[in-house]
């Protein structure tokens, strides 16, 4: 291997500073590029990440207080949105307390984030219904619920299975399998990682802001 | 000599990367989960670990006077648009969808350190106070989960607990399903459940309700 014909290459033993100058100089470059990377570039998300990340369709539905809700314009700088009924005694609850633990891990990052939960089961989910339920894990979560029709526009937007199962032989009269998976949209309408059931809070919460924080450096 | 400054350099700048880089990962810690449960007899199967989630009463449409009952506050207003629908309680127009009143789940640890196997077949009664004071419902179900899609079924047979081993009920997996309940649980409280094996051994098991 040749090294390049540049002036220090014949340096003398008198030049050995300047040498040491220089190596000390492309250190510095080195771990000022190493920490600029990683304060912006480097945030591993915990979610699957799309790329390019699907842009979802605006739509218009009724929270748990009766007030129309418009996606485009009512939500936070970021959407944390996730599907499920209050019928639900098992996984709906886990990714509800889940995100309860995420809002409280972003402390106060999480004023900029709605969390929204948007019902399955339209027909037993009214806004009161929802209100009732999500009362018992944070008021400040919005649920969302309105016509079949509509409804099913958005999970096919977001690609949620929805199937109501006739269960054998269970008081709950039917219930509804769907997908589990929680979903961060942000506010350009990019819906920009998937997380699935399970995700750990700290993950979700540690993905949602560097979203924010990637927003606010733009 | 030359070469060597160079290789010193770039030596001392890999290790000076590394740690840096390691610290931008993030780290995640595993959540204990406290063990909270009294049994009282000693069976063949031990129950352990056992916790409820918080229930709240839920009015569903078909039932127009409950809601009212349930609802402590009055910041949820009526729905002004499907009054008609939703506020009428005619039990003609209105087809009976399910339970009345909102669910619950309770989870559990069954082990069992006798030499035979065993199942538990059923949970008898559930109650805070009185008998079936929180509800009249109770079923084992199991949640499936099959590409991303949760399935919930209800356990026809039980849950079987072979000799020897552990059978753990937890979010996501076995559960005691609570429908139709009467009173709403919240953390702090605490909701006792009889067990009924299929060795005919019935154990009453208190269940402390907390957010997971």
């Amino acid at each position: 291997m040749k090294l390049p014909q540049f002036s220090w290459v014949h340096a003398s033993i008198s030049d050995r500073p300047a040498l040491q100058l220089l190596a000390f100089a492309m250190l510095a470059i080195l771990v000022a590029a190493s920490l600029t990377s990683c304060s912006e570039d480097s945030h591993e998300f915990s979610g699957a990440v799309s790329d390019p990340p699907p842009v979802i369709q605006d739509f218009v539905l009724t929270d748990q207080h009766g007030d129309e809700f418009r996606m485009s314009t009512d939500s936070g700088d970021v959407s944390v949105i996730f599907f499920g009924y209050t019928l639900c005694p098992d996984v709906c609850p886990t990714t509800l307390a889940d995100m309860v633990k995420a809002k409280r891990i972003l402390e106060a990052d999480a004023d900029e984030v709605s969390f929204i939960w948007i019902t399955v089961d339209p027909e037993r989910d009214s806004p009161e219904v929802l209100g009732q339920r999500i009362a018992v894990f944070d008021p400040e979560f919005i649920g969302l619920s309105g016509t079949r029709e509509i409804l099913e526009e958005v999970w096919d937007d977001f690609g949620i299975v929805v199937e109501r199962d006739d269960t054998q032989g269970s008081a709950a009269g039917y219930l509804v399998s769907h997908t589990a998976n929680t979903y961060l949209v942000d506010r350009n309408m990019k819906n920009l990682v998937v997380f699935t059931f399970g995700t750990a809070s700290d993950d979700i919460a540690a993905d949602v802001a560097a979203v924010l924080k990637d927003q606010k450096e733009q | 000599m030359l070469r060597k400054a160079i290789t010193l350099s770039l030596l001392a700048v890999a290790a000076l990367i590394a740690p840096l880089m390691a610290a931008c990962s993030t780290e995640t810690e595993p959540t204990a989960i406290p063990i909270i449960a009294t049994v009282e007899p000693k069976p063949n199967v031990s129950v352990t670990a056992a916790w409820a989630r918080p229930a709240a009463m839920i009015a569903y449409q078909a039932d127009a006077d409950s809601m009212a009952m349930s609802g402590d506050k009055e910041d949820s207003p009526m729905m002004d648009m499907d009054s008609d629908s939703t506020t009428m309680g005619d039990m003609d127009a209105m087809p009976m969808m399910g339970p009345k009143g909102g669910t619950g789940a309770v989870y559990f640890v069954l082990t069992n350190d006798g030499d035979a196997d065993d199942t538990l077949v059923e949970i008898i009664d559930i109650m805070i106070e009185y008998p079936s004071d929180f509800s009249d419902i109770v079923e084992l179900h199991q949640t499936l989960m099959n590409d991303g899609v949760m399935k919930m079924e209800k356990l026809p047979s039980g849950i079987p607990v072979p000799a020897g081993e552990s059978v753990e009920l937890k979010p996501g997996g076995l559960h005691v399903m609570i429908l139709d309940i009467k009173r709403s649980l919240n953390p702090g409280d605490e909701v006792s459940l009889v067990l009924r094996f299929a060795s005919g051994v019935e154990q009453k098991v208190t269940a402390e309700v907390r957010q997971p």
